[in-house]
């Protein structure tokens, strides 16, 4: 794994190919959730915490059970079913154990079952480290490493955004375009600044 | 129809088994909560949209209980199961 390829891995996922912005995955949570900058933080750091480790999980069902069974056709339905279960459980887990943790991160992870961003990770590593039904060399590790990143720049863009909602509560908008009509004209601008970094892929 | 026999059991097992294991967890971590608040989040439309400002469906019935967010803060709710939230809630109609 050369320094070169992790860097790339790590520009490519935070700004070139960002999950919202230009892959316009997650798309939800990035307008719902993006009204308070702290709200927007939490959210972040949850969708980054379930990304990381719903990758490892469907990295090794893929590789030790679908592969085997030659049915990596079904990997979406399969995926669906990992990533659901796994944040229902986490959910669980923290709810009884550590309310602390529960206030600041817990209350998103329902949010976060069915998120698209999440499933489009899982299925871009499958895409980006296999060929052929094997996993390339340091395939496991370069899977965590997009998937955490693609979680930062899922919290980059989220925390952006609520950082400008925020300041135009302040602002004068024409009535019929308060709240989320001004928001979506917000997201469009912001995707056509993130298509600036295109070309940037080495 | 070996293949559809693998996929099926494949699969199908696997969903068991998640199944299972969120039988046993939510019987090992259950915590008490206030019963109307699971009733309020069966009466939601579940979607998780984020409209009401809220992350999810959940916490937006958490809050609606401890009187902090406007039940027309839903928009994703019809106004017939807003009714009955209202109901349990105590409000007036």
């Amino acid at each position: 794994m050369s320094f070169a390829a992790v860097l790339s891995i790590i520009v490519s996922m935070v700004f070139v190919n960002n999950f919202v912005l230009s892959k316009f995955l997650g798309l939800c949570p990035f307008l719902g959730v993006s009204k308070q900058t702290k709200i927007a933080a939490g959210m972040g750091i949850a969708v980054i915490f379930v990304m990381t480790l719903s990758t490892a999980l469907t990295w090794l069902v893929y590789r030790f059970l679908l592969i085997p069974f030659n049915l990596m056709y079904l990997r979406t339905i399969t995926f669906i079913l990992v990533i659901a279960t796994f944040v229902q459980f986490v959910e669980m887990v923290i709810a009884k154990k550590s309310p602390l943790i529960q206030r600041a991160l817990g209350i998103y992870l329902p949010l976060i079952t069915t998120n698209c961003a999440v499933l489009g990770v899982t299925v871009l590593n499958i895409n980006s480290f296999f060929v052929n039904g094997r996993p390339v060399y340091a395939s496991f590790m370069l899977s965590l490493l997009q998937s955490f990143f693609a979680g930062v720049g899922f919290a980059l863009a989220l925390i952006l955004m609520s950082g400008i909602r925020e300041r135009l509560e302040l602002n004068n908008t024409p009535k019929s375009l308060r709240g989320i009509p001004v928001a979506f004209i917000i997201a469009s601008l912001m995707s056509l600044a993130f298509m600036g970094f295109k070309g940037f892929v080495f | 129809m070996m293949k559809i026999l693998t996929a099926g059991l494949v699969v199908g097992s696997l969903g068991l088994l998640f199944g299972l294991l969120l039988a046993v967890a939510s019987k090992k971590f259950s915590l008490d909560v206030d019963p109307r608040v699971e009733k309020i989040i069966a009466l939601l439309p579940g979607v998780n949209c984020g409209v009401c400002g809220k992350p999810g469906c959940k916490e937006f019935a958490r809050a609606l209980i401890k009187d902090e967010i406007s039940l027309d803060a839903c928009r994703a709710s019809s106004r017939k199961k807003k009714a009955e939230i209202a109901n349990i809630l105590g409000m007036k109609k």
